[in-house]
């Protein structure tokens, strides 16, 4: 569990004068599925560009299973899969010899190659389907025989750029349990998504990336506590008084107090443990309270309160 | 192994587009027997064709008797041309490469070089039978300009050994048109490096443990491997079916189609490393494929070109291969040495170029 899979030390890439990789360390341990986080443009894809040798490094080192990416690449290559952000393979092969080709140049031969490729189409529900060609299949199946290209030499380190993008929920749920699985078995996975959920779900450590540069790294909890030294609250009233909020606001501990219709939004100091006095000024004021929701730090929540909820471009 | 394997994936592919393929086989064939029917009149050897003779002798004088034969004869003025050559080597060699259909040299004695021509040596083609030369020298030699003791020994017959009659219309557009459509597989080539570069696609090849050059190499050995079957089953079912003459050995036509598919597929290939756009690089074929075949004499043969399109005949790469081929299949045609080098370097330089530019670009 210790053995390092994955180092990124210094790594600085730059697209001429635009600075898409800013000093990033990392480091990723054996059987960890690792969450890759950022706004478009943040650095993600440019990282794993970097790991898989489509980009070249400006600076720093990548040391795969201990090697230098720059002198073993083929060799590391071997035992590194790609799930790409978009679907690719051949779309004139069928499923069934697009898995056949790139499991072949992974180095897998004869009866081994067909087990793996067997494997690969029962892992991704596309066993039926083999003989199919992929202008046949739905977004769905087609992002689940991406995967299969990617993990079909059973490789020890998975990257994932958004496997599950514009797909059905069905198919996203049946991808899901497979990273699990795929992790279970002892991959080590790095994932990135935009959906915070599937982050939250999967991954055990995660990374957050803003303008090139890792803002925070941790495990769900350390991160969850960054961002938690407040406490929010959303009462839903009968109706609305405006006296009653700056009633609210005087209360110990309340930072903030906002009406969005008639639900009161409030945010307290962490530990000033002031609910109860809320709730019964809010109660002797005669309003009724109709629904009462303590909100706690998400993923998405860390990573708004780190990244900021402006737009980006 | 893997880049075997890569041939055989990349063969599958393209055999694939199965539309394409018959396309390809068809389109050839159709206009081999179109072409080859209406242009029929141009290509087969007639009564009223203007033949040419190269001639050489010891003795001028000889070489103006003839002429002034030929151009006394109301039969033969017009219709044969005299052509004088300072060797019996060039002579020979002019029929060869028939440049002049036949050659003859007019021998006095040596002692006395101002006597009458003591022998006659003639050296043709196997189609000189049908030649109207043939009449005319026999004419000439029984005219009393030989040596008229013993005539009928006078004459010394060589054939020369060019397997067969020039091309008939059906022969020569079978070998141009199957050249043209040759050259038009280049988009396959094209295909095999734009597909890589392709947005989708590269990360997925660059992530593949295989170096760019061992994945090109595998690519062209099966974009050769189709269009060399498309050239084979064209060349098979022309010669059973139209009767196309492809030379006494069928083989002996592997090493220059294997070669032109190369360079088909390396032409492709090389376009595609330089320019991005593949619907500009299909433009280009569009333009260069029209361009080499009527240099070449593909659409029109070279005898009925000007001169200033034979001169620039050599810069098509089908000049080359159709000249290989109808040697082969005619025994006659240039220096075929020349072509194959030219055909080979003009491969391998477009294939390295396209191998320095895919790694730099990697």
């Amino acid at each position: 569990m210790n053995i390092t899979i994955l180092e990124i030390k210094n790594l600085i890439k730059r697209y001429e004068e635009f600075l898409a990789v800013d000093n990033v360390n990392l480091s990723i341990k054996e059987g960890e599925t690792f969450g890759l986080l950022g706004s478009n443009g943040a650095g993600k894809t440019t990282i794993i560009n970097c790991i898989i040798g489509l980009n070249r490094i400006d600076s720093g080192n990548i040391f795969v299973f201990g090697k230098d990416i720059k002198k073993y690449e083929l060799e590391i290559k071997k035992h590194i899969g790609i799930v790409t952000q978009n679907v690719s393979f051949y779309y004139d092969l069928s499923a069934y010899d697009n898995l056949m080709y790139f499991g072949g140049i992974y180095g897998l031969k004869g009866k081994y190659l067909r087990e793996c490729v067997y494997d690969a189409l029962n892992f991704s529900g596309l066993y039926e389907e083999r003989k199919r060609f992929p202008n046949e299949f739905s977004g769905g199946m087609l992002r689940r025989l991406n995967i299969a290209c990617g993990i079909v030499h059973h490789p020890k380190l998975i990257i994932m750029d958004e496997p599950t993008a514009s797909i059905d929920p069905q198919s996203r749920s049946h991808i899901l349990d497979g990273i699990e699985k795929l992790n279970k078995d002892g991959a080590t996975i790095i994932y990135t998504s935009h959906y915070m959920e599937e982050i939250e779900r999967l991954c055990t450590d995660i990374a957050i990336l803003d303008h090139g540069r890792i803002i925070a790294h941790g495990n769900k909890d350390e991160l969850k506590s960054m961002v938690s030294a407040e406490e929010k609250v959303k009462i839903k009233l009968s109706s609305i008084n405006y006296t009653l909020i700056d009633k609210i606001k005087a209360i110990y501990g309340v930072q903030e107090c906002t009406m969005d219709e008639n639900i009161a939004h409030i945010i307290s100091s962490k530990g000033s443990k002031n609910l109860g006095t809320i709730i019964d000024l809010i109660v002797n004021s005669g309003i009724e309270i109709l629904d009462i929701n303590i909100e706690k730090p998400t993923i998405e929540s860390v990573f708004l309160t780190l990244t900021g909820r402006t737009l980006r471009n | 192994m893997n880049v075997l394997r890569i041939a055989f994936f990349t063969a599958k592919r393209q055999l694939k587009n199965k539309s394409s393929i018959i396309s390809v086989v068809f389109f050839t064939l159709l206009l081999i027997l179109v072409l080859g029917n209406s242009l029929k009149l141009a290509y087969e050897p007639m009564s009223f064709d203007k033949q040419s003779i190269c001639i050489y002798s010891n003795n001028q004088k000889n070489i103006d008797n003839f002429q002034n034969f030929i151009k006394d004869n109301g039969t033969y003025k017009g219709r044969i041309k005299v052509v004088e050559v300072k060797s019996r080597e060039i002579g020979i060699d002019n029929v060869k490469k028939r440049i002049n259909d036949a050659y003859m040299e007019l021998e006095n004695p040596k002692v006395i070089p101002s006597a009458s021509v003591k022998n006659l040596y003639v050296y043709y083609s196997n189609d000189f039978d049908v030649s109207i030369i043939k009449n005319a020298i026999d004419s000439y030699k029984y005219s009393g300009n030989s040596n008229d003791k013993d005539r009928s020994d006078v004459v010394q017959n060589n054939p020369l050994n060019l397997q067969n009659k020039r091309p008939n219309s059906t022969g020569y557009y079978a070998v141009t048109m199957l050249l043209m459509i040759m050259l038009y597989c280049a988009s396959y080539g094209v295909d095999i490096v734009i597909e890589d570069k392709n947005r989708n696609m590269i990360g997925r090849i660059k992530s593949l443990p295989i170096s760019r050059t061992k994945l090109m190499i595998g690519k062209v050995i099966g974009s050769v491997s189709v269009i060399f079957s498309l050239a084979t089953c064209i060349i098979i079912f022309s010669k059973f079916v139209y009767k196309v003459n492809w030379g006494s050995n069928i083989v002996n036509l592997i090493p220059i189609i294997l070669l032109f598919s190369f360079f088909t597929v390396s032409l492709g290939a090389f376009m595609g490393s330089v320019i991005k756009d593949a619907v500009i690089i299909s433009y280009i074929i569009n333009l260069i494929v029209p361009f080499f075949t009527l240099i070449s004499g593909g659409y029109i043969g070279n005898m009925f070109l000007s001169d200033s399109i034979n001169n620039i005949s050599f810069l098509s790469p089908s000049y080359a291969a159709k000249n290989i081929i109808l040697k082969n299949a005619y025994g006659y045609g240039m220096y075929v040495s020349g072509f194959y080098i030219e055909l080979i370097v003009a491969s391998i330089l477009l294939f390295l170029i396209t191998i320095v530019l895919g790694r730099r670009k990697a």
